[in-house]
């Protein structure tokens, strides 16, 4: 995704993916051993059970603005990309309210539709991401990728956490635990979900380096971009920026979605809702006025994509509040009867 | 306020109905009597000014003459069987039996003894034999007996069994479904000789008083479906049912979809097929097309024909199908989208070649897309409705307006009318007419999307257009099954067609009562030689 590719751009941005990837595993598998103790609740659920109200209060209005504002950098990015490289002349809010409408649509059907939904689009994203990388190893020279580690492991590390950041979204799934199977016990799907997107990031950085090397790719704001459109088959099959753009619209789709979902249950649940929807389209509106008001232009989005800004962020809730909740769960399940197990 | 208003409307629209159009004047439930004259008296009340119903009056021969009278519907009834077999034999050949004994049960004695028919039915009530009689059979009356005896001698005038109007096979049986129920009933039970094949009757409709049939194969069905079948057809309070469409619309999940969630089918082998695989047949009298439920998207896309060639063949053709439904779908709305908006991705040469011909073009390329594709549907239609003997003279003006003069005349390009005559074919060779339909109302809306936002537009569309899909059920089956929900199981009988020898279990969604279709191990081998066995020999 062009927004990974932030930051330092040099050779060696494969091995930060790697890195990232390792980081964001065991970062997952925490939150997995975590997920385990609410036993099928929500985080929130999880808390209240413990007897910590007020911890759960605050964590639901986190977890609300945590999704709403993911949903609204997302789809910022995203119209960002549409205005920058396929629509020069149309309105940059065309796009946002067109991809809210269409996701709060989704979200209120409820997860059983969005399942569905992603289940079928899930094959295209990947499927269409690994054909292009694949597509790309054909022309790419393989002198872009030497020398290894050439400026030392300061850039590595500082590219490493800049692509963590983005991998804690896996902790929507603290929100999401109710819908799944209960044959589902163990969540080891995290971990192994986050590997695979750590895959398949590596693969497609390579894939951007390899392609078209490292000087070109630091000079465009789009590299992956810039990748699709050398592509050539055969001389055949070229300009697939078309095919480029129908991944971007669906897998950002698919996120925004998810997350406003989130964010719905996450309110529904603070203030006792009945009916989670009734929320759902004043917090897309919000996640819409967000997209607008957040950013002035897209070079502002990318610094706040910046590790110093964006991990930092995140940690707050990939790592602090499950250490907090941690915390909590230590001191107090030997004073609530039945929660030790 | 809202309540006011709607109990307003409900009165001025709303009027319950009469309950003589429900049942019809002079139908009730008064018993037979005992007189002949009465019981005659009393239906002609009933059937006045009916002149197809016959009254027929003669003397049996039995104990010295008695007084009886037959009546039915003419054309409804086979009459040489009623003068071979009832007037002749009651007026010549019952003249031999003595019965001037006294017999306790007289209606008893003469459905038993002397009625030489091989269905006879006994009523007591008068509106039993008003319904048997408009259904087709014969009422005989007899002087001091106060019953009614109806003889099954339905037989009218019928459609033979013939090749199906709408799916055309090439391999495969050529038997289609007719307009009469008990020939509809043979052509299943013909194919499925098995007792748990079921069918269960009801009427619907309060005039017409359609028999509507429900269908399935017990053990293999899933009985809450059943169930869910037969009370919505139950919930059914309408006049009349002509056509199983009228049912269809009762019935179906999602009733504001352009996506039929019914299967109407007019081909016995599909339902036979679909009865095994644990769907529900409704069948309904009159007309040829028999439901199936629950359908899904994928299943419409699928062919009886898929399942009698080879597998590599059916495949194929699948494959072919898939991409005929997106050619269907998207052709024009990707046309108008990349000529308008993304003129970069297409080849240079194809772009110059298509400028070229667009350049006399008076208008954008949606306005010309919609003259197109209206023209189109237009043919289309009035190919439908004309008459046969004016078939010729529209097609011929429809392929030169559609073809050459649209294109000299400067009104649309030529690579325009390649497009439409590619989306025209493509969407008819989809296996259901009905299924096609919804795509092609849903390509305009795709053009419009595609002429406002472009290639965006078009994946908005789609998104949509999945969401949608997605949210959609049949009978509890979500709509694109094997999809997603994925079940892998299925999924060898969706883009492709296993062997058969290697499809194990029926859909997970309508078969899970009775999982296993075979045995495994049945792919064809090479004989062996068995130890100490004979195929030495």
């Amino acid at each position: 995704m062009p927004v990974l590719t932030v930051g330092d751009r040099y050779q060696d941005v494969w091995i930060a993916a790697a890195l990232a990837a390792a980081m964001g595993g065991i970062n997952s598998f925490l939150l997995a051993i975590m997920a385990g103790l609410y036993r099928g609740q929500t985080v929130l659920g999880f808390l209240e059970e413990l007897g910590a109200g007020i911890s759960a209060k605050v964590v639901g209005v986190v977890f609300t603005v945590f999704g709403v504002h993911v949903a609204s950098i997302t789809l910022r990015d995203f119209a960002e990309l549409m205005v920058t490289y396929f629509y020069e002349e149309t309105p940059l809010i065309v796009f946002i309210i067109v991809t809210a409408l269409l996701a709060y649509w989704l979200a209120y059907m409820g997860i059983e539709v969005i399942v569905r939904v992603a289940q079928f689009v899930f094959p295209l994203i990947i499927g269409g991401i690994i054909l292009i990388n694949l597509a790309s190893l054909n022309f790419g020279d393989p002198n872009n990728i030497f020398p290894l580690i050439e400026k030392g492991a300061a850039p590595i590390i500082r590219g490493g956490v800049t692509q963590w950041a983005f991998f804690g979204d896996v902790v929507i799934w603290f929100l999401l635990l109710p819908h799944l199977n209960s044959s589902v016990k163990k969540y080891t799907f995290l971990p192994l979900s986050v590997l695979a997107a750590g895959l398949l990031l590596v693969f497609t950085v390579f894939s951007i380096i390899w392609g078209i090397g490292n000087r070109v790719a630091v000079m465009r704001i789009y590299p992956y971009l810039s990748l699709v459109e050398e592509i050539s088959v055969v001389e055949f099959i070229e300009r697939v920026e078309g095919f480029f753009l129908l991944i971007w619209v669906a897998s950002n789709f698919l996120k925004i979605t998810l997350f406003l979902y989130a964010a719905s249950v996450s309110t529904g649940h603070l203030f006792r809702l009945g009916d989670r929807r009734a929320v759902l389209l004043p917090l897309t509106i919000l996640a819409v006025n967000l997209a607008v008001i957040l950013f002035d232009n897209y070079l502002q989005l990318r610094y706040f994509l910046r590790p110093e800004v964006y991990a930092v962020y995140m940690s707050i809730i990939q790592l602090a509040i499950p250490a907090y909740i941690a915390v909590l769960w230590l001191v107090r399940k030997r004073r609530t009867p039945g929660m030790a197990e | 306020m809202l309540k006011k208003w709607k109990n307003i409307i409900k009165k001025v629209f709303a009027k319950p109905r009469n309950e003589s159009q429900a049942i019809g004047g002079g139908e009730s439930k008064e018993p037979v009597a005992v007189s002949l004259e009465s019981n005659i008296k009393h239906l002609k009340a009933v059937f006045d000014r009916c002149t197809d119903v016959i009254f027929r009056e003669f003397e049996a021969a039995i104990g010295g003459g008695v007084k009886t009278a037959m009546i039915y519907i003419d054309g409804l009834v086979n009459k040489e069987m009623l003068t071979d077999d009832l007037v002749k034999a009651l007026m010549y050949d019952v003249s031999g039996i003595n019965s001037s004994a006294p017999v306790s049960d007289p209606a008893g004695y003469l459905s038993r003894s002397i009625i030489a028919f091989t269905e006879v039915k006994v009523h007591d009530n008068m509106m039993d034999v008003v319904h048997s009689l408009l259904s087709g059979e014969t009422v005989l009356f007899v002087d001091g007996v106060s019953k009614a005896f109806t003889l099954s001698t339905q037989d009218w005038v019928q459609r033979a069994v013939t090749e199906p109007a709408t799916e055309n096979v090439v391999r495969g049986p050529r038997e289609g479904f007719t307009e009469n129920l008990q020939t509809n009933y043979t052509l299943i039970r013909r194919r499925i000789k098995s007792s748990r094949l079921k069918f269960e009757t009801m009427k619907i409709g309060a005039v017409t008083k359609t028999a509507v049939s429900v269908g399935y194969i017990e053990g293999i069905v899933n009985n809450k479906i059943v169930d869910e079948v037969k009370s919505r057809l139950q919930r059914i309070d309408t006049d009349g049912i002509l056509e199983s469409g009228y049912i269809e619309e009762y019935i179906e999940d999602a009733p504001m979809t352009v996506f039929p969630t019914v299967q109407a089918t007019e081909r016995p082998d599909k339902v036979a097929g679909g009865l095994l695989e644990g769907q529900v047949a409704i069948l309904v009298d009159t007309t040829p097309f028999v439901l199936l439920v629950p359908v899904t998207f994928p299943q419409l896309l699928q062919a009886s024909e898929d399942y009698y060639l080879r597998w590599p063949f059916a495949s194929f053709i699948r494959f072919i199908r898939f991409v005929t439904l997106n050619i269907a779908l998207l052709a024009p709305p990707l046309y108008i989208a990349i000529t308008t908006y993304h003129q970069e991705m297409l080849p240079t040469p194809l772009l110059i070649s298509i400028a070229a011909a667009r350049e006399g073009v008076p208008f954008p390329a949606f306005v010309e897309a919609l003259l197109m594709e209206t023209t189109f549907e237009v043919l289309r239609e009035a190919g439908v409705r004309l008459p046969k003997a004016v078939g010729q003279a529209v097609s011929i003006v429809g392929a030169l307006v559609i073809g050459d003069a649209a294109v000299s005349a400067g009104l649309v390009s030529p690579a325009m009318v390649i497009v439409v005559a590619l989306t025209a074919i493509s969407s008819f060779s989809l296996p259901s007419y009905f299924g096609a339909f919804s795509l092609r109302i849903l390509r305009f809306p795709l053009m419009a999307l595609a002429a406002a936002l472009g290639l965006f537009g078009v994946m908005a569309g789609l998104l949509a257009l999945l969401i949608h899909l997605c949210s959609l059920r049949s009978f509890g089956v979500p709509y694109i099954a094997p999809l997603a929900p994925t079940s892998w199981r299925d999924l060898k009988d969706m883009f492709f067609r296993m062997p058969w020898w290697s499809m194990f279990t029926r859909p997970r969604m309508t078969g899970h009562k009775e999982p296993a279709r075979q045995d495994y191990m049945q792919k064809p081998r090479p004989p062996r030689r068995r130890p100490g066995g004979k195929s030495g020999q």
